[in-house]
């Protein structure tokens, strides 16, 4: 209050320029801050996807040697062709891992929050496959679910228990339908300690003050979650159902290490980039990326439509 | 939150270009699989390159290392596709030879695991080297827009194999590195233990043999490699082999024959695939883990028996015998036992074929070596591979060829208006006989074949490959 | 953990429950972090077998032998060391330069409110939409135009270019520092550049950490982005990793030594850090 009274009081003649000279500063603040970055997001993003798109209308291979303008023709082929689609139902497998993947995390979460022992260790182990480059992830878990094939290799991690227990190697990574169970596995395993992190966080948010408000008032364990943890987790969960269904459709290498896309664990991605590298139509797999931004951008508008409902 | 989905997007791009890791052992060269996985090799090229550089081909007239011997000079960057002959030192070994003849020529060498990924990648730009492994998966018409010629057909086709399918308008823009035979490896040993004492000569006689292997050994009849994607590609090559018709494929596209009916080569071979994949007492437990690298040692050591794989392997088999402190002797390799006539044919085809980068800055020096690595350096015949020269001996890795009589021979050049539309037809019907996307059909008859799905699915597959060929072939022909 | 109370019930031979309660929630906890560490666990006793050892033994039997020459041949012909090398050069580049254009386009988008801002701040958030995986091929094209293919430059401006993350997270802190901060400093005479250097940079000091731990973890796991622009030649850690893979197909011991070379830096950093980590993963996401 009192400062901007004296402001109004010192302003007088040399506000103009005063004024003028704070525009100016302002202006070339703003562009000497903003140009690099937009620079670089023009040259790196927009114009690639610009690009994409434009691929997206013609027929065009890996070299880009011979081009032809063919309109919508590449999307004509996406939309009569089941089996582009096909391999969409492969995400309903890591969809319902993310949600799999999410109960567990807030199970544990709450544990955790709990009065436990060690809470900060069991936590830091749950967290730190989450930091694990994904090559080695793949690596390792292409041995963990490896049967021994009687010549080359032995029997993997998980064999390696099933029979030590008396049971029977398993073929895990050439089962359909099995394989793509263990491929989510892998994603849990890789994703969990993330959401768990983020868990803990929200819980811990919510002020001491109130649990002790909460137990004068006799309130039991679950009462305690539903009205208590319940409300402050819930932006996270939503928000984390949403990242569920982008990263089920998205869904790409640790498939692609672990086993190729073969055995029905192919995934609308690997598809793309089939499509561009493999049949050499760079086109129409621009086509397909173009589809698979657009289930984003749209997913996306409906995570900002309930966020702003939640709000 | 964001930065989450970016980790995975980011994450996730990771393969698309860097390829496969277990699954293709960078084996997207359709030809004749990929050879770049080789671990340790102790290679029986210690007297390649400078040894046998001058005196490899001495019938042959060398239109490119004769006149220029002086003057040329510059650094040239070789791309290829040989990461294991970087490693042992085998390249630098060829380089001694390269500079005998052009001393003030320097070379380079970069070999990349996912070679055909990664070529495809750097030619986006100029700067893809100044020579390079021709990437198969480039279109023949496109050629002349990134290679130098190196003349005209007429004169070089006197001199090479294979060039028909690498030339435009007459001119000849990649040179043949090697070439590879068609067949089967077998470990002989195992095979005379389970009381063999004649090769089969049909389709019926060969899965019988690996059915009394099965019973009377302890190896593996059969092994799939079929967690390496590439290797199931090794059966495309039997087909021309198994027509015993240097026409064949030109046929496919002006008699318009089905690919698959009763009796095709495409129909003894894919099914010969399935009759084994479908039978798990003639293949090992578990397809999806099998390792390539680790075959060979198994192999040498009788464990495993039979495996289809194109000559070249050869070579790479006996190294791994003499490693694993066995008889390098045993390993074995026959045609595609698909009698015509009483006669067994096998097809010799080229491996990568050599070109230079039109932008080359040293072009003289970058074709000279080009020329030379095809002509005079021994590299081929090292490898146990085919000679890409007209007139030169047979690898000693065939010597068994002639024993069994087999028909060895070449395909015939394309006629003229149908160049590349074998190729055309084969992307855009997506049924990609020599492919390895995971949609192949023949992962899909594979695939078939393990879960136990009879002859009906096997037909079922055929006649989807069948439509998916027609309509494009149609459409494409007119 | 500690703040949260617990809510003991009120009868006493509830107390015999609640530690039942306990003991499960331990065995519950026990379970899971076994099954994160035995697959970890066996690639770390696998890398200290020997080749014929690790075909015959069990998983999880410990080796008769330890074995330390996987580390070696994983070492050396893994290039680990370059790795690291160009790991560092590139993590050092791309964490500065992250930082001094992002801090600096979230101070200027969030601080002046103009429609040029507006629609700037608009144009990065769509373009946290487009999934990278689909842009590949195009954004190759045009990093190579400026020639930066096979060189450090290329995966450094990408990774500086491409980041929108960390301006949200600028962006997010810069709501709570109060603006009447500036303003008395523009009243004393000072220039926003004065004002942003010398005022609001040192208060970002908390989002600079959450973002360096992002970029970090990010940078030193990515492959694709390396492994496209510099392939073999200039080898980071997860590249290195993934280039001997190939040459080593049979050789799980060899792999698995390789794999633990390059988890350790990350196992120490975490361990050092992990307060930060967290903190970080969640500031920089509660919001988006």
């Amino acid at each position: 209050m009192a400062r901007s009274g004296t402001r109004a009081s010192n302003s007088g003649t040399h506000t103009g320029k005063k004024l003028s000279g704070q525009y100016v500063n302002k202006m070339v603040t703003v562009i000497l801050f903003l140009l690099i970055p937009t620079v670089l997001l023009f040259v790196f993003t927009y114009i690639p996807a610009f690009n994409m798109f434009k691929y997206s209308l013609e027929e065009r291979d890996q070299f880009g040697a011979t081009v032809k303008f063919v309109g919508l023709q590449n999307y004509k082929t996406i939309f009569t062709t089941p089996e582009y689609f096909s391999t969409f139902k492969n995400s309903l497998y890591y969809l319902v891992g993310s949600f799999v993947q999410l109960a567990l995390a807030l199970f544990l979460a709450t544990i955790l929050c709990s009065k436990i022992r060690a809470s900060n260790f069991f936590k830091g182990v749950l967290f730190f496959p989450y930091m694990i480059n994904t090559v080695a992830v793949a690596v390792i878990f292409r041995r963990f679910f490896q049967r021994g094939d009687g010549v080359t290799n032995t029997d993997g991690t998980l064999n390696s228990i099933i029979t030590l227990f008396g049971g029977e190697s398993v073929k895990f990574l050439s089962t359909e339908g099995l394989v793509n169970v263990c491929l989510v596995f892998v994603s849990i395993w890789r994703y969990i300690g993330f959401d768990l992190v983020m868990f803990i966080g929200a819980i811990q948010s919510v002020s001491p003050d109130i649990y002790e408000a909460a137990d004068l008032d006799g309130a039991n364990r679950w009462q305690v979650f539903k009205y208590i943890i319940a409300p402050s987790i819930r932006p996270i969960i939503l928000l984390q159902m949403i990242l569920a269904v982008k990263g089920a459709i998205s869904v790409y290498e640790i498939p692609y290490i672990v086993t190729g896309g073969k055995f029905g664990s192919s995934t609308f991605v690997i598809q793309t980039t089939e499509t561009a590298f493999k049949f050499q139509k760079v086109g129409l797999a621009s086509a397909m990326a173009v589809v698979l931004t657009i289930i984003i951008i749209v997913v996306t508008v409906i995570q900002k439509l309930a966020f702003k409902e939640e709000k | 939150m964001e930065n989450r989905i970016k980790k995975i997007a980011a994450a996730c791009t990771a393969v698309i270009m860097a390829g496969t890791l277990f699954t293709a052992c960078g084996g997207s060269t359709a030809d004749t699989g990929d050879t770049t996985t080789k671990a340790a090799d102790t290679t029986k090229a210690a007297d390649a390159g400078n040894a046998d550089a001058g005196n490899a081909d001495a019938g042959s007239t060398d239109a490119g290392s004769a006149d220029a011997a002086s003057g040329l000079s510059g650094t040239i960057k070789v791309l290829h596709h040989r990461t294991d002959r970087d490693q042992d030192g085998t390249m630098a070994k060829l380089t001694e030879g390269f500079n005998a003849l052009y001393p003030d020529v320097t070379v380079e060498y970069q070999s990349f695991t996912n070679y055909a990924d990664d070529i495809a990648t750097l030619m986006q730009s100029d700067n893809y080297g100044d020579v390079v492994m021709t990437p198969q998966a480039l279109k023949q018409a496109d050629f002349p827009s990134f290679f130098e010629s190196f003349g005209s057909y007429d004169e070089l086709s006197q001199k090479y194999y294979w060039l028909e399918n690498y030339s435009v308008d007459g001119q000849v823009y990649a040179l043949p590195t090697g070439g590879t035979a068609s067949g089967i490896l077998y470990n002989k040993k195992v095979w005379a233990d389970a009381g063999i004492t004649e090769l089969p000569k049909t389709t019926d006689e060969f899965l019988s043999c690996l059915k009394q292997i099965g019973e009377k050994t302890d190896a593996i009849p059969y092994y799939t490699n079929y967690a390496a994607s590439w290797c199931i590609t090794q059966w495309q090559s039997l087909v021309v082999g198994a027509s015993g018709d240097p026409d064949y494929n030109t046929k496919l596209l002006t008699e318009k024959n089905d690919l698959f009916s009763a009796g095709s080569p495409y129909d003894a071979v894919y099914g010969t695939l399935f009759k084994i994949y479908a039978d798990p007492s003639l293949h090992e437990e578990d397809p999806s883990t099998t390792d390539w690298e680790g075959c060979k040692p198994a192999f040498a050591q009788g464990k495993i028996a039979t495996m289809v794989l194109g000559s070249w392997a050869i070579s790479q088999f006996q190294e791994a015998a003499v490693n694993a402190g066995c008889d390098p002797a045993d390993v074995g390799y026959m045609p595609f036992p698909n009698s015509i006539d009483g006669k067994i044919y096998s097809v010799s085809s080229n491996d990568y074929m050599m070109s230079v980068n039109k932008n080359s800055a040293n072009m003289d020096a970058a074709k000279a070596y080009a020329v030379w690595f095809c002509t005079d350096s021994g590299f081929a015949q090292n490898e146990g591979e085919i000679s890409g020269l007209k007139g030169a001996p047979m690898p000693e890795t065939l010597s068994s060829f002639d024993e069994l009589g087999v028909q060895l021979f070449v395909e015939n050049p394309t006629p003229e208006e149908l160049l590349g539309k074998y190729d055309e037809i084969a992307k855009a019907s997506e049924v990609d006989p020599w492919g390895d996307a995971s949609t192949n059909f023949k992962f899909r008859m594979a695939e078939a074949a393990f879960k136990g799905e009879g002859e009906d699915s096997y037909n079922a597959i055929c006649a989807d490959v069948n439509k998916a060929w027609a309509d494009s072939r149609d459409s494409i022909l007119g | 953990m500690t703040n949260v109370k617990e809510y003991p019930d009120t009868a006493d031979h509830t107390k015999i429950v609640s530690g039942i309660f306990t003991f499960l929630k331990y065995v519950i906890l026990v379970v899971a972090c076994l099954i994160v560490l035995i697959p970890l666990v066996v690639v770390f006793l696998g890398s200290l077998k020997g080749n014929t050892e690790f075909l015959s033994s069990n998983v999880f039997a410990l080796p008769t032998k330890i074995e330390w020459s996987n580390y070696k041949t994983a070492f050396i012909e893994g290039q680990v060391l370059e790795g690291f090398k160009n790991t560092i050069i590139i993590l050092l580049f791309s964490c500065v330069g992250t930082i001094i254009t992002g801090s600096m386009t979230a101070y200027v988008l969030q601080r002046f409110k103009s429609s040029f801002g507006t629609v700037v701040k608009a144009a990065f958030l769509l373009a946290t939409l487009f999934p990278n995986i689909s842009m590949q091929v195009t954004v190759y094209r045009i990093v190579n135009s400026f020639g930066l293919v096979g060189s450090m430059a290329a995966p450094i401006i990408l990774y500086i270019g491409t980041d929108i993350i960390s301006i949200y997270i600028f962006i997010q802190f810069l709501n709570n520092i109060s603006y009447s901060l500036d303003e008395s400093a523009i009243i004393d005479g000072a220039n926003y550049f004065t004002v942003f250097f010398k005022i609001i940079f040192p208060l970002l000091k908390p989002a600079i950490a959450t973002v360096l731990i992002i970029k970090i973890v990010s940078i030193y796991n990515d492959f694709y982005t390396p492994q496209l622009y510099m392939g073999k030649t200039k080898p980071v850690i997860s590249t290195a990793l993934y280039n001997f893979i190939g040459p080593f197909g049979a050789k799980w011991e060899i792999i698995f030594a390789g794999i633990v070379i390059c988890i350790i830096p990350t196992l120490i950093i975490f361990i050092t850090l992990q307060k930060y980590i967290y903190a970080g993963l969640v500031n920089g996401s509660v919001k988006e």
